[in-house]
């Protein structure tokens, strides 16, 4: 099975690597989405069947802890999983977004492992070839 | 700058140049004559148990290395400004988050900027270079400065 993966990060360079990443990782994409924030997300996630996210939280417009707030209030879109990329490290930070369903919270600078395995554990053993 | 700070930005600088640019920075030993080299700088600013900023100027080839080294590409590929300035501003945010946990712990939380380009006519290097509250290194005689400021708001951490 592919997947739709949609990043979220106002960074060019987050978002090059973090597709590197996913490549290199053999998860299998169908469709890889970038947004350079959450009102872009939105915008296309109103549009395309997503499977997984991955976002930053500082970001301007809307950032990712507006975006997942807002997530959860729709109930066409509050399953999609959600991993969060960022560099903030604060536990209440952590535990806050968990509350609101995120499913992983990965510190940057991120590492193809730590990708790799989130995306396992969301999507399962296949995902990666 | 506070000395206990100083010695952690220290460590986080060396400790993200290395993981994340595969960068090593190396403590300025000489007085060297900053108006020698053409750089760029970038700025954060962060509210919680502590308010303050960051400043990262970095002489520009040192950010051509760092945006080829984290993007996996050809040392001498083409980039544009908008790349260079991009991965400026990745490192900075990533600086500023590792440096603030480092600091005072993962429980507070930070509200923080997004990274700004400061522009040429906004830096001061003279000023930057000769601060206090600036930590200066050498990338292979190439040279960078770090310039850090807070408040403490209270006593909690």
């Amino acid at each position: 099975m592919a997947y739709n993966i949609l990043i979220i990060d106002d960074s060019f360079i987050v978002r090059s690597v973090l597709k590197k990443t996913l490549t290199l990782a053999n998860v299998d994409v169908e469709d890889l989405f970038e947004a350079d924030n959450g009102v872009e997300a939105l915008e296309i996630m109103a549009g395309m069947s997503i499977d997984l996210i991955f976002t930053d939280i500082n970001m301007p417009k809307m950032g990712g802890v507006e975006l997942v707030q807002t997530m959860h209030k729709d109930s066409l879109i509050k399953d999609i999983p959600v991993v969060v990329i960022s560099t903030e490290g604060s536990i209440t930070r952590v535990n806050e977004m968990t509350k609101l369903g995120v499913q992983a919270y990965l510190r940057k600078p991120f590492t193809p492992e730590g990708i790799k395995k989130v995306v396992e554990d969301i999507l399962g053993d296949k995902s990666c070839g | 700058m506070d000395d206990n700070y100083k010695t952690v930005l220290e460590t986080v600088v060396d400790d993200v140049f290395t993981n994340m640019a595969f960068l090593f920075c190396d403590p300025i030993e000489n007085n060297i004559d900053i108006h020698k080299y053409d750089g760029k700088a970038a700025r954060m600013i962060f509210h919680g148990v502590v308010n303050g900023s960051m400043i990262a100027w970095l002489e520009n080839s040192i950010i051509h290395e760092m945006t080829t080294n984290i993007l996996g590409i050809d040392d001498d590929a083409k980039l544009s400004d908008a790349e260079l300035e991009d991965a400026l501003k990745e490192l900075l945010n990533v600086l500023v988050g590792q440096f603030l946990v480092a600091a005072v712990g993962d429980k507070p939380i930070f509200d923080l900027s997004v990274p700004l380009i400061l522009t040429s006519e906004k830096t001061n290097v003279d000023k930057l270079w000769n601060s206090s509250k600036s930590i200066k290194f050498m990338i292979d005689d190439r040279p960078l400065i770090i310039n850090f400021h807070c408040e403490r708001d209270n006593n909690d951490y």
